[in-house]
């Protein structure tokens, strides 16, 4: 039996979403006039409406992308364009564990980048970290935007369903989300502003979304993220998650007292998120093999050209290369049950062992 | 990555991996580009290759290549050994992308060192 560990990657269809979209018949295109295309703009309209409710913003506060990816390079885009527009500073002040989309579609040039605690007209923050599950004093970004009078953008990606909803999100200028890591289909996720807001459109075309993002609609994933959303709190088992990564710390601390570094703090910090370096393991060489052990689990590292580097996110938190090139992160989410905690445990234990003697200098 | 199942499962197996009791040569070799590191021990006698096995140093396929290789070269006389080319392990692990290539060069060059080294 596979045991799914990499709800932080991507989160399978939630039972209550699929049977949903299971119920939606034949759709349209939201912008057509016909009954098809109405019914379909009803669903885009409701989805919007879901995002709002939950975010506790007007419905033109939200922007629909194609994923997180997505919503965090138009926010950069749009933000960029506003401190251009109003003659600011070009400078922007970055988490160092930022995650890819944010870290890469930084301008760059003549724009100063900094993860120091220096002035700039443009924060970035990431609300909580992906791979160490470690989680962002918001009331702190939000106060050293104001400081600053700068425009504040919150990569929220792993906020929603592991973490209460947190009402300095709606603080900052914008923030986004995605659906596929709360349950909802893969192709959909928001930018969510908190007040109208004109912006330079990253993609232009067709008009849709108020002419901030054209493109049509991939709906069913939209009404996916609106019914994830939807979500009661008593419906999300987080607290769960939560308990279930600190058995799996524990069982494998117990077979490997020695050889694991905790890089996350699974008891405090994202729900589920339990990321470890296992010494002297490469983390894809780890990883590679638990996957044909049927356990999925996420590492930080990429073998491209031969070389393998550590997650740059990663090496941005602090953590040294050496802990970084060993990290594999396990996410725990919808569906985990405690059988599988140790039976993964078990089955990380022997490959462990196996591995390990594949490998020089390791005894 | 996706290295593919046969890179993942020699992985997670690698039967051959490890250090022989009694050995009649080894060597090391690396590639100078990526750094992966591979040594391979060999039992000779009667011409024959009785054992092998690998210990390595880099990224998935240059421990499944390693793996494969000691596994082919068990029971070959040293000649037919001699004769393995880096192509005849990629044959082998199917899926393994282009770029990782030069895990099955530097097993193989690990090998030949070693049949060197008889001499």
């Amino acid at each position: 039996m596979r045991i799914y560990l990499d709800h932080n990657a991507s989160s399978p269809l939630h039972p209550r979403i699929k049977e949903r979209l299971a119920k939606l018949g034949p759709l349209g295109n939201p912008s057509s006039l016909h009954a098809e295309g109405r019914k379909a703009r009803a669903l885009l309209d409701e989805a919007r409406g879901r995002v709002a409710a939950w975010a506790g913003v007007g419905p033109d506060g939200v922007i629909f992308t194609s994923g997180g990816t997505e919503a965090n390079a138009l926010a950069i885009h749009a933000w960029k364009s506003c401190v251009i527009a109003a003659g600011g500073e070009k400078a922007i002040r970055m988490d160092g564990g930022s995650h890819a989309s944010v870290r890469e579609n930084a301008p760059r040039g003549e724009w100063k980048i900094t993860v120091g605690i220096e002035r700039a007209s443009l924060h970035l923050c990431i609300a909580a970290h992906n791979e160490t599950g470690a989680i962002a004093d918001l009331d702190a970004a939000v106060a050293a935007a104001r400081r600053d009078g700068a425009f504040l953008h919150i990569d929220a990606v792993q906020w929603p369903h592991k973490m209460a909803f947190h009402t300095k999100l709606r603080e900052a200028d914008s923030f986004a989300i995605s659906g596929h890591k709360l349950g909802a289909p893969m192709g959909a996720g928001a930018l969510i502003f908190s007040r109208p807001v004109e912006i330079d459109p990253m993609i232009r075309g067709g008009g849709q979304e108020s002419g901030r993002r054209s493109g049509t609609p991939p709906l069913a994933a939209i009404v996916g993220l609106g019914e994830a959303l939807a979500l009661k709190d008593e419906d999300v088992a987080r607290d769960r998650w939560r308990r279930l990564a600190v058995r799996l710390q524990d069982r494998i601390r117990a077979v490997l007292p020695d050889e694991m570094t905790e890089l996350s703090d699974c008891e405090h910090g994202l729900p589920g998120t339990l990321l470890v370096a296992f010494h002297d393991l490469p983390g894809d060489v780890f990883a590679a093999a638990l996957d044909h052990a049927g356990i999925a689990v996420s590492y930080g590292t990429a073998c491209s050209s031969g070389e393998q580097e550590p997650s740059p996110a990663l090496l941005g938190t602090g953590v040294s290369y050496g802990l970084a090139r060993s990290a594999v992160r396990f996410s725990i989410g919808e569906g985990n049950t405690e059988e599988e905690i140790d039976d993964a445990a078990d089955r990380i234990a022997r490959v462990h062992a196996t591995v390990r003697s594949s490998l020089m200098g390791t005894g | 990555m996706n290295y593919g199942e046969a890179v993942r499962a020699r992985v997670a197996t690698a039967r051959f991996r490890g250090e022989l009791e009694s050995e009649s040569v080894r060597f090391e070799a690396s590639n100078p580009v990526c750094g992966d590191v591979v040594r391979i021990a060999l039992n000779i006698s009667g011409g024959k290759i009785r054992e092998a096995r690998w210990k390595a140093s880099g990224c998935p396929p240059t421990l499944a290549a390693s793996d494969v290789l000691a596994e082919m070269i068990v029971g070959l006389t040293v000649k037919e050994a001699q004769a393995i080319a880096s192509e005849d392990v990629v044959a082998t692990l199917p899926g393994l992308p282009r770029t990782s290539f030069h895990a099955a060069e530097v097993a193989v060059e690990a090998l030949r060192g070693a049949l060197q080294a008889l001499d």
